[in-house]
């Protein structure tokens, strides 16, 4: 995950464990453009500092890893692009917005 | 071998949501099935469209879309898109079977911008996911329209041109273009003209070639079951800079050749190509009749062309109007729903989109002629 010099970590709270691993799936099957010089990686976690059975995976961590400022940049805002359609879905969409 | 098994008889009716984007239309569709006749011999009742929604991205005259500018269209309503369409049709998420979507093919970005809407739908739903290859959605929404059972399709849109003929269990691929899509080469020479992309580039073309009255001759580039499309669009943009720069073109009569005449000449030229192509696929196969689908389908001027040439041969030319021909939800969730009702499923792993999809590599387990 440190093969380049260009790092970015976000983490994206939703309300649910289950609108983190919709999130998740959603997004990771798409492969990236140019592996040799972006790599993004998703994992879903517990929210930081509590262990109640409301916070467990409803965090999605998404860690960048980009050859250049700008690759990191264009990387990055592809991820943020996709993700505002699913969080656009999840409030919408879902069975409790309809 | 599938051909010989039974399809699978459901015994109830079947819906599904479609989402199309492979372009820079959005479209989202909701489609029902009735479930086939008990006797094999009585057709299946017509399938009913329950919604059929666009939104077309449209550029300022002399501008192509690009995919970065489409995605974005289509990130911004597809969410609005599939609520309107539930509200159209009245149902609710439980209704629905199954949410299928356009993985190929097409610009990269737009399909993937729907292929997550896609994906977050079917998982939130809890319904399967169910990828189309766009041109079978295409022939299989024309059929179901038309009832034309085993037509010669010719497919011309905006990216594909096509000759295509069903045959055990694939819909194969006779003819196609060398380069450029006859869509393609409409929509770029509206660019040269600085005609409006509004409602679509190709559609203000076959209005002033109405008005045209003269014919300039241009290359014509048959090549076997081919064409080819560059070439005539290289020189037509050449006659059109030429009358642009003060250098007029006059025709046998002495008057002045228009953008009229030139949108004229070039719908007559490469109509009349794509109208012999088709006839040879007909020979081919011994098939009497024409299917044409895709955008540019929707010319009518293509359709009577099409048809005298249909009509000679003692067939019939089936044509649909601008809802089904060009790019559509409907479609895609029809052509996902006959999937469905045979099985086929797409996982998430296996629903990352292609650029390049082709006709023939779907195999067609719902057809068993």
């Amino acid at each position: 995950m440190t093969k380049h010099d260009h790092h970015l970590k976000l983490t994206i709270p939703f309300s649910t464990s289950r609108q983190a691993q919709i999130a998740y799936n959603a997004i990771s099957p798409d492969p990236q453009l140019k592996p040799d010089q972006f790599t993004q990686v998703l994992s879903v976690s517990d929210a930081s500092g509590t262990s109640d059975e409301l916070s467990a995976g409803r965090i999605l961590v998404a860690e960048f890893d980009a050859a250049s400022e700008r690759v990191l940049r264009v990387g990055v805002n592809g991820f943020l692009e996709s993700l505002g359609v699913v969080v656009g879905c999840l409030r919408d969409l879902d069975y409790d917005a309809l | 071998m599938p051909s010989k098994q039974e399809l699978p008889i459901l015994c109830r009716p079947t819906v599904a949501l479609g989402l199309e984007g492979s372009a820079n239309k959005l479209g989202v569709g909701i489609i029902r099935h009735f479930p086939r006749p008990a006797s094999k011999s009585d057709a299946r009742p017509p399938a009913q469209v329950l919604a059929n929604i666009r939104h077309t991205y449209i550029t300022p005259p002399g501008e192509g879309f690009l995919p970065r500018d489409t995605a974005k269209h289509h990130r911004s309503f597809v969410v609005k898109l599939v609520k309107d369409a539930l509200k159209t049709s009245g149902l609710t998420p439980d209704d629905i079977d199954c949410v299928s979507f356009t993985q190929g093919p097409g610009m990269g970005a737009p399909l993937q911008s729907v292929a997550i809407a896609a994906r977050t739908i079917s998982m939130m739903w809890d319904k399967p996911l169910v990828g189309v290859n766009h041109c079978i959605g295409h022939i299989e929404m024309g059929r179901e329209i038309t009832g034309a059972n085993n037509p010669v399709v010719l497919y011309v849109s905006g990216g594909n041109t096509q000759v295509i003929a069903y045959s055990h269990q694939r819909y194969r691929i006779f003819g196609e273009t060398l380069d450029i899509a006859v869509g393609n080469c409409l929509d770029r020479f509206a660019r040269t003209l600085q005609i409006p992309n509004d409602p679509s580039p190709g559609f203000n073309i076959e209005l002033l070639a109405k008005k045209g009255k003269h014919y300039v001759e241009l290359p014509y580039t048959v090549k076997g079951m081919d064409v080819s499309m560059s070439g005539i669009l290289a020189y037509i943009d050449g006659v059109a800079n030429d009358i642009f720069s003060g250098n007029p073109r006059y025709a046998e009569d002495g008057e002045i050749i228009t953008n009229e005449d030139l949108c004229f000449s070039l719908q007559e030229t490469i109509f009349a190509m794509l109208v012999e192509i088709t006839e040879r696929a007909m020979a081919h196969v011994g098939s009497q009749q024409v299917l044409i689908v895709g955008g540019v389908g929707c010319n009518e001027r293509l359709q009577e062309m099409m048809g005298i040439m249909a009509r000679d041969r003692g067939g019939a030319v089936y044509a649909t109007d601008e809802r089904f021909c060009i790019d559509n939800g409907i479609m895609i969730a029809h052509a996902g729903l006959l999937a469905y009702e045979t099985g086929f499923r797409t996982s998430l792993k296996d629903s990352v989109c292609t650029q390049r999809f082709r006709t023939d590599e779907v195999f067609i387990a719902w057809r068993d002629d």
